[in-house]
């Protein structure tokens, strides 16, 4: 557990210490990116807690998000709709699903363990 | 593997959020693309106004001088004073003092055709009005009508207007003041060869512009204030 908050905050880290900024017209889909990349987080630790998890399902779902994500932004551009946000709103509401069943899981989880000790 | 793959990806977010927090907290730098010549142009039009500012500063110091020297029965003449100064600036005294007379009438071409003359186009008008200032003009009195902050020149039916008085048609007179005898060489110089005068020809009519003269009259606004 504590490697992959390890990864996040030097991934923090590089990022500011790089100070690497990206020009303006770009920024739609750097924040693509990000929520295709926190979906794949969830998602992943949704199935993980399912015990569903797959590492080449996990894998190739992030690219295959990043891609499709990318381009919904970059054809929103070249036709002058917002297409990029029609991408946003599927993985913010994805993101609210699969962490609404990660809370289960682990409400589940925890009140099982409860019930376990009581009885020892 | 698993653990793998969850450290990179978080490795990876931590650096995009990053990334995303240095682009939007970051100033956009604004460029200045230009040339110089552009640069003069406006450094020119700046101290122009600086000098402007400093003259209105001056003025308003020496006024200002005044009424704290004035007793209490002068400070009803300097106050009196002030709104005459005022009232001369607003276009609401007569005006005698140096300026140009502009005579527009008919083209002697239009009148051997027997052609009707007709007013003057408004956005002709506006154009020479507009011309006028732009080359020095103080204050301009069209056909005695006193052009304010607040005139308008328009179309009501078929006939211009001044003040929402109408004009006569051609010929009718112009007198512009200025500042100076020589503001007023250089404004009737500027307007024979402005754009309006032109636009004037093609509505079938002339304009005559006399000499410089220190004794041009304008008249005084009378109208609503409002």
């Amino acid at each position: 557990m504590w490697l992959p908050l390890l990864g996040l905050a030097l991934g923090i880290a590089l990022g500011m210490l790089t100070n690497i900024q990206i020009p303006v017209a770009y920024e739609s889909y750097l924040s693509i990116a990000l929520l295709a990349t926190m979906d794949t987080l969830v998602g992943g630790v949704r199935a993980h807690l399912q015990k569903v998890y797959d590492d080449v399902v996990f894998v190739t779902g992030f690219f295959f998000n990043i891609v499709l994500a990318a381009g919904l932004a970059f054809l929103g551009v070249h036709l002058g709709v917002d297409l990029y946000l029609a991408a946003i709103f599927a993985f913010g509401v994805r993101l609210f699903q699969n962490i609404a069943v990660i809370r289960r899981l682990l409400l589940a989880n925890w009140s099982e363990k409860r019930t376990q000790s009581k009885k020892k | 593997m698993k653990t793998f793959l969850f450290t990179v990806l978080f490795c990876l977010f931590g650096f995009l959020v990053a990334v995303q927090y240095n682009t939007v907290h970051t100033p956009q730098e604004v460029r200045d693309t230009r040339e110089t010549w552009e640069i003069r142009q406006a450094l020119a039009e700046e101290r122009e106004q600086h000098s402007a500012y400093l003259e209105q500063i001056e003025q308003q110091t020496a006024l200002l001088t005044q009424y704290k020297r004035a007793t209490t029965d002068e400070t009803t003449q300097v106050l009196t004073d002030t709104v005459t100064q005022l009232e001369q600036v607003a276009g609401l005294t007569p005006y005698n003092g140096p300026g140009i007379t502009v005579h527009i009438a008919p083209a002697e071409e239009a009148v051997a055709l027997g052609l009707e003359a007709s007013h003057i186009p408004v956005t002709t008008l506006q154009r020479f009005v507009n011309d006028m200032y732009r080359y020095g003009a103080r204050s301009i009195d069209i056909a005695g009508e006193r052009l304010i902050a607040t005139s308008a020149i328009r179309t009501i039916g078929d006939v211009t207007t001044v003040n929402s008085r109408a004009i006569q048609k051609p010929p009718l007179t112009i007198h512009i003041a200025t500042t100076t005898l020589e503001a007023a060489e250089t404004l009737r110089q500027r307007l024979v060869v402005s754009t309006a005068v032109e636009s004037l020809y093609i509505d079938n009519l002339t304009v005559q512009i006399d000499a410089p003269s220190q004794n041009t009259t304008l008249a005084p606004y009378v109208g609503d204030r409002n």
